[in-house]
């Protein structure tokens, strides 16, 4: 029996080298930037906040995931949580934003930017983390049929889900230290910057010499600063496997719940607040039909749709079809990685460098490939980070199946989750995502987070705060369609 | 999915017939309206408007020149210079100026661009804040105004490049430095400022007249002052690139703009209009002293960064 050998073995250097064309294009305009070092404080705040944000999220997405497993959680409960994620990013800075006013406290800033990453990100900790905790739970109860109790059966549960737990925290890692959107929110206004917004205002200063010179010198640092995340890209250990049924844990449910409407309040009540009364008055007077009079706002939304379903298939797709060759999965996808790293910005401005003398620029299929290139690294390696299939495949072709139909009948169908999981990352930023857009929309195919930030940057804070709340209500009509396992 | 596609491909179709590609910093709704207003004249023909930051459109229009595949068949941002640059390349197509009664001292270009409305910067005030306000530039000096003021990132906004370089130019540098001295704080842009502003963080801001105009129309407590020793007028023209590829629907939309149509349009969204008939702005002055604004250089704005600690 003979494995087929890996696709286009022999293409791969060119298929690697082709998606980072557009960086490459920038990086004899960043080099020269770089010496004497600048923005050094920058770059220690924007690793710092990206690293100490990842272990909060990740913390918190361990204990949820646990929780959850215990207390029996359905999938009813995990709506409240998951809906933080798929609002999007700056959504939950302005919800931040606006209810720590209502409080009387300040949110701009780091900590107001940790916060909102927190809140924001932890659900997808937990959505990673959960099938690997599920893997690991009959360790514990194997602990405590061996008399092991309290916190020492950690020593049992922990050691195995660290290889997991890095390859998300290097997931989350990547997608904080890559987020525009909520140090855009919270950070800007009082100048915090971090690597992201700092290459964005170098880009949009009017008297810079070398505007874009001087940003692909900070992607140069964000580069940098990500290289450890690459290289804990290790497919995880631990085998799909179900644990024995264990009486449920209303305690653990309860606390779960807790934190799923505590965090939920915490993005959602300030948007509330701001779209529905007026700041001046306090009288109730919905901002809805000032956002929707806005075609841009009803466009946006069209167009962010589509686009965001055209990305999320293609990406899932190629994910699904390399996932039998995981050479070429994580080849590709090591190439990939630099687009999904690099501030989109970067991505942007390489992108119309190189192709607006073709007739795709000023088309929206410019920003769909902008799209692919860059969050294609995200699909690849939720797969690549989901539970090890391949035994079960090779038991099937033991069997005499078919390489493909063996992954068909056995492979695929154990991916499930994690492709759900994968299309849950990627749809959410591809509908709301606001970098690439701003700078390659066609115009005239505006999208979501084009008209989002129009709007803040405007000062329609209630118009925003409006459309934030109907993002958040398409995301809940999505989780509604959720299927069940 | 089938409008998208059709908006695909109506796009490249509609191209052919009559499509204005508009590059602009214009506020997002005040430039809907008059690109409504004008479609509903011109029946078959579609306005195609890539709107942000000043900073940010000059950024775009930039690097489609270098690649070679600008876009945009009309400019409109407050960045005089970068039209000067593109004038001295003959890169600007010069407009007849077909419209009667345009007051020629608004064509500073000679012909290549054309101001179709007024913005000047002014003095904010929250009325529930400050009792007594400020008259004049000067006055923002006063004791008893200390702490109470802000403008907005001369680095962000084109308006807040010309009040440095106005008041830098007219009371020299050591003005802006008694300003810092009495506590002045820079916020981001102007809208940004305003809600601000009108919420009470602030009492007095540098900020742009007509959009403190649409706050008060919404209710919040602000009054605009135009100083006596002369409000800055900030230049944000119309241009036409000589790259257009509908050069005539290009020149028949400024053109519109200076119709009595839109002219009004603009004053009821807080401008003034630029053309000697049209109404004024509700609750605006008949007349304004203005001052021509001048931009203020790299060295002046590298001191301002360096006096309130703006990273640049």
């Amino acid at each position: 029996m003979t494995l087929p050998r890996p696709l286009f073995s022999w293409t791969l250097p060119a298929l690697a080298f082709l998606p980072t064309l557009p960086l490459l294009a920038l990086l004899p305009r960043g080099l020269p930037h770089l010496l004497p070092p600048r923005d050094l404080d920058v770059v220690l705040l924007t690793g710092t906040l990206a690293l100490g944000g990842s272990l909060l999220a990740l913390g918190l997405g361990l204990v949820l995931a646990y929780l959850a497993l215990r207390g029996g959680v359905g999938p009813l409960w995990e709506i409240p949580l998951l809906l933080n994620y798929l609002v999007p990013p700056f959504v939950t800075g302005m919800g931040v934003l606006f209810s720590l006013q209502t409080l009387g406290l300040e949110a701009y800033g780091a900590p107001g930017i940790l916060l909102a990453w927190t809140l924001h990100y932890t659900p997808l900790a937990y959505l990673l983390l959960k099938p690997q905790v599920e893997g690991a739970l009959p360790l514990l109860q194997a602990a405590r049929v061996h008399g092991v109790q309290g916190l020492r059966r950690l020593r049992a549960f922990l050691p195995p889900l660290l290889p997991p737990l890095l390859v998300a925290g290097g997931t989350l890692y990547l997608a904080l230290l890559g987020n525009f959107g909520v140090p855009a929110v919270l950070g800007l206004p009082e100048r915090v910057y971090t690597l992201p917004t700092l290459a964005y205002a170098r880009l949009t200063n009017p008297l810079a010499q070398d505007p874009l010179g001087e940003a692909a010198a900070l992607g140069l640092w964000l580069g940098l600063l990500a290289l450890p995340a690459l290289l804990l890209s290790r497919p995880a250990l631990l085998e799909a496997q179900a644990a024995l049924p264990d009486r449920p844990h209303p305690v653990s449910r309860l606390l779960f719940a807790l934190y799923a409407l505590a965090s939920l309040g915490l993005s959602l009540l300030g948007l509330l607040r701001e779209a529905l009364f007026n700041p001046y008055t306090g009288a109730l007077d919905p901002a809805f039909a000032q956002a929707f009079a806005q075609p841009l706002f009803r466009q946006g939304l069209l167009h962010s749709l589509l686009l965001a379903l055209l990305a999320t298939g293609l990406l899932l797709g190629l994910a699904l079809l390399l996932k039998p060759f995981p050479r070429t999965l994580k080849a590709l996808r090591g190439a990939l990685d630099l687009n999904y790293l690099m501030p989109g910005t970067l991505l942007g401005i390489g992108l119309i460098l190189l192709l607006a003398p073709t007739p795709l620029y000023g088309t929206p299929w410019l920003l769909l490939l902008a799209y692919l290139l860059n969050f294609a690294a995200l699909a690849l390696r939720s797969l690549e980070a989901g539970a090890r299939v391949e035994g079960a495949v090779l038991a099937g072709r033991v069997h005499g199946l078919p390489f493909w139909r063996s992954w068909l009948r056995l492979g695929y169908p154990l991916l499930l989750p994690s492709l759900f999981a994968g299309g849950f990352l990627l749809f959410p930023l591809a509908f709301a995502e606001v970098t690439l857009s701003a700078l390659l929309y066609a115009p005239g195919a505006e999208t979501v987070g084009v008209a989002a930030l129009s709007a803040l940057n405007g000062g329609l804070y209630r118009e925003a705060a409006a459309l934030g709340l109907v993002l958040a209500g398409v995301a809940a009509l999505g989780l509604l369609g959720r299927p069940r396992w | 999915m089938r409008a998208f596609l059709a908006s695909l491909v109506l796009g490249a179709a509609a191209l052919a017939q009559g499509t204005l590609t508009l590059y602009t910093s214009e506020v997002l709704a005040d430039v809907n309206a008059l690109v409504e207003a004008f479609q509903a004249q011109r029946p078959g023909v579609r306005v195609q408007v890539f709107r942000s930051g000043t900073g940010e459109v000059v950024a775009k229009i930039r690097a489609e020149l270098e690649a070679g595949n600008p876009q945009a068949d009309l400019l409109w941002f407050a960045n005089e210079e970068f039209l000067k640059e593109l004038a001295q390349k003959g890169l600007l197509r010069r407009i007849p100026p077909t419209v009667p009664g345009y007051p020629v001292q608004y064509a500073q270009g000679g012909g290549l661009y054309y101001e179709v409305r007024l913005l000047y910067n002014v003095l904010a005030v929250n009325t529930q804040r400050v009792k007594t306000p400020p008259t004049s530039w000067r006055d923002l000096l006063k004791p008893e105004y200390r702490g109470l003021l802000a403008m907005p990132d001369p680095n962000f906004s084109g308006a807040a490049l010309a009040t440095v370089g106005t008041l830098a130019a007219r009371f020299g540098f050591g003005f802006l430095e008694s300003l810092e001295r009495q506590g002045m704080r820079i916020e981001q842009s102007n809208p940004v400022l305003q809600q601000k502003l009108a919420r009470g963080e602030y009492g007095i801001a540098i900020t742009t007249d007509f959009g403190v105009r649409q706050e008060v129309a919404k209710g919040a407590p602000l009054a605009v002052v135009y100083p006596r020793d002369g409000a800055i007028l900030v230049p944000t023209p119309v241009a036409l690139p000589s790259w257009s590829r509908n050069p005539e629907l290009a020149g028949q939309f400024l053109r519109f703009l200076l119709s009595p149509e839109a002219q009004r349009l603009f004053a009821e969204r807080g401008y003034y209009p630029v053309m000697p008939q049209s109404p004024k702005p509700k609750g605006a002055p008949e007349k304004v002293v203005g001052v021509r604004a001048t931009f203020a250089d790299s060295k002046t704005l590298e001191r301002f960064n360096a006096l309130f600690g703006l990273r640049r």
